[in-house]
């Protein structure tokens, strides 16, 4: 010990008081002496000791009552308390052990008896001294980790959840294990007002499954905003899971696009448990499996995606395993007929799927990490698309400038990249326009897809009339995309400032074999839209002017804007 | 659950009993810093009952250990309920199943 022990001893004799004292000096120790019982409480206060030495008979106030005022005066602290005592009567002995006495010594005493009392009695303080710092330690280490996690978990949310899309369409429930999510929502809508959402998985649960939360929450919003394709998305979204994750580790994942101006849904599975896609109205039941790997595990992947056409009576049912698994009291399973029940049988699905998880699981405690979602699949009348996902930022002053550029894709680049996002991104570097951003976005897509599809790729919009021959144009395109060897588009752009703004002007030419202009143009001016479809009138309503000419593969559109 | 492991002429056989699952991280790692020169790994999971995502990380550090050839690693006699949570992950494109 670097401190010396101290020692208080109370008795009204002089005599015992001496020959205490020098026993203990001997021995190393401290020693206070007072006495009465009344004393030895004042210096008990002041002086700290390590252990007491109380006589029982004492004028003003016994040993007896000493000890008493002393245990009260303890905390957490154990100070060994002894008593001198010449009456050895259980009676007495037992008096001294109700007010909390450790031990006796007898009069008249042996010093050698004495001291191994003591020396006894010391070290089961030092121990019960030791245990308590190191309980307090660990308690106050509890405290600041839980602390920390707290900050953590809540900036990981902060980070996930800073652009998730709101929308009514859309429920879902989030229930994680553990303080931190291994599952993940995301949710944001594309500049092309498409919906985008992604439903994730990541091995285990807890901190180390929510490491790669956030940037992978980072591509997808960043890459949804500036208008990539999912299946771009996904890519990146993979490449950066193989860097960071530990081989053991991976992320089960949903991808989906839901795409209301063509009634389309695509969705890339990953290893994720079945979804659903019911139809109320005419009870049909899709299965949605996986079809891909998870992601983080294979570099070079290939997402091979899902089409359906949807209805507004459509609903899509998204799970991660955790609910499929969620166990009961013996031990058994959710299961896929108990979630295909609540779906299909019914009224509230997502009601009946709660209560029917609640009721399974009683009050068993949480395994894994619970999300799921319901997405009504509703394609009119939807508030959402006229909602800003920009919506809080305040734009920036724009000072409209004079310049030009071009871009050439020949058609082994096409087959790999979606030129529109990058020509796009290009325009807001330059001449910063977000606020027209969509406008701008939806006029580049349209006219980039007619180029492609009707000019490069000679598809036939009349295919497009009916539902099913949407589905074999897609597919058409998709395979006519991948075997083509000849074919190129140029984009021009140029931008000339105004009086009250700016003019955008966007050149698209195609290798195609084109078609008759005269037709297209009147079309136009007639507003007669029956087969050239809803991308020209889209085109027509954003544009000032849209104009094809030469043998109809190019063409030119306009868009003004103002301050 | 219980892991059992022979290793004969560059081929490790495993045999894996009873609930896959992070329990029997420990044996599994031991066996893939054994296994530095392994060729070919055979793991049987004919007595399995039940599989979950670390198990998949297991199996993906062994693919690790052993290159990334997708016939170096065999998983034997799964159980259809094994087999349909393998074929969610679409672990048949990175293992051969038997």
């Amino acid at each position: 010990m670097n401190q010396k022990i101290k020692i208080l001893v109370a008795d009204d004799s002089r005599l015992i008081r001496a020959l205490l004292n020098e026993i203990l000096i001997k021995e190393g120790f401290d020693v206070v002496l007072v006495n009465d019982g009344l004393e030895a409480v004042e210096a008990f206060k002041k002086e700290q000791p390590d252990l007491v030495i109380l006589d029982i008979m004492m004028p003003n106030l016994d040993g007896i009552g000493a000890c008493e005022l002393i245990q009260k005066e303890l905390q957490d602290e154990y100070v060994p308390i002894v008593f001198i005592t010449g009456d050895e009567s259980e009676k007495n002995l037992q008096r001294c052990l109700d007010v909390g006495g450790d031990d006796f010594i007898n009069k008249p005493f042996k010093s050698i008896a004495l001291v191994a009392k003591i020396n006894s009695l010391i070290r089961v303080r030092v121990l019960y001294k030791k245990q308590l710092e190191q309980k307090q330690a660990l308690l106050a280490f509890q405290t600041q980790t839980l602390e920390e996690e707290e900050v953590a978990a809540n900036l990981n949310d902060n980070i996930i959840n800073a652009d998730f899309f709101k929308l009514a369409e859309l429920r879902y429930l989030v229930s994680p294990a553990a303080l931190f999510n291994g599952d993940i929502l995301l949710v944001c809508k594309t500049p092309a007002n498409h919906l985008n959402i992604l439903l994730g998985d990541f091995t285990g649960h807890g901190l180390l499954a929510s490491i790669g939360a956030s940037p992978a929450a980072e591509i997808f919003y960043g890459m949804t905003h500036k208008g990539y394709d999912i299946n771009e998305i996904i890519v990146e979204i993979n490449q950066k899971m193989c860097n960071i994750l530990p081989v053991n580790k991976f992320l089960a994942v949903t991808m989906l696009t839901l795409y209301p101006d063509t009634n389309m849904l695509k969705i890339i599975p990953c290893g994720l448990p079945d979804h659903y896609l019911y139809n109320k109205k005419t009870q049909e039941l899709n299965l949605v499996m996986s079809n891909n790997l998870p992601l983080g595990i294979l570099k070079d992947f290939e997402p091979v995606h899902k089409i359906f056409t949807i209805t507004d009576d459509d609903y899509l049912y998204l799970f991660t395993d955790g609910v499929i698994e969620a166990e009961n009291k013996q031990g058994e399973q959710f299961d896929c007929p108990n979630v295909i029940d609540c779906i299909t049988n019914k009224d509230d699905a997502y009601m009946a799927l709660i209560e029917g998880l609640n009721e399974h699981t009683g009050n068993v405690q949480q395994q894994d990490d619970i999300t799921w979602a319901e997405l009504h699949c509703k394609t009119n009348d939807i508030d959402w698309i006229g909602s800003s996902y920009d919506a809080g930022k305040e734009a920036l002053p724009v000072e409209a400038l004079t310049w030009k550029t071009s871009f050439d894709f020949n058609i082994d680049t096409l087959r790999k990249i979606n030129p529109v996002p990058i020509v796009v991104n290009n325009i807001m570097e330059i001449q910063s326009l977000q606020a027209h951003r969509e406008d701008i976005f939806l006029i580049v897509t349209e006219l980039f897809s007619n180029a492609l599809e009707h000019g490069i790729l000679s598809l036939d919009s009349n295919l497009k009339v009916t539902a099913d021959g949407f589905m074999d144009y897609y597919k058409e395109r998709e395979e006519r995309l991948a075997s083509f060897t000849e074919g190129a588009l140029k984009i021009s752009l140029s931008h000339e400032v105004t009086a009250v703004g700016g003019k955008l002007l966007i050149r698209v030419q195609d290798s195609g074999k084109g078609f008759d202009i005269t037709k297209i143009n009147n079309n136009i001016m007639s507003s007669n839209m029956n087969n050239f479809g809803r991308g020209i009138q889209l085109l027509k309503t954003l544009c000032s002017s849209v104009e094809y000419s030469g043998d109809g593969n190019k063409v030119k559109a306009v868009y003004d804007w103002t301050f | 659950m219980t892991v059992e492991y022979s290793i004969d002429n560059g081929t490790l056989s495993v045999k894996v009993a009873g609930r896959f699952d992070f329990s029997v991280h420990q044996d599994f790692r031991k066996m893939s810093t054994e296994s530095v020169s392994l060729n070919k790994i055979n793991i049987d999971l004919s007595r399995v009952d039940y599989i979950d995502s670390s198990a998949l990380g297991m199996l993906l550090i062994l693919r690790d250990k052993v290159g990334e050839r997708k016939e170096a690693i065999t998983l034997i006699n799964a159980r259809p309920e094994i087999l349909k949570i393998l074929k969610i992950s679409n672990f048949d494109r990175l293992f051969a199943l038997q």
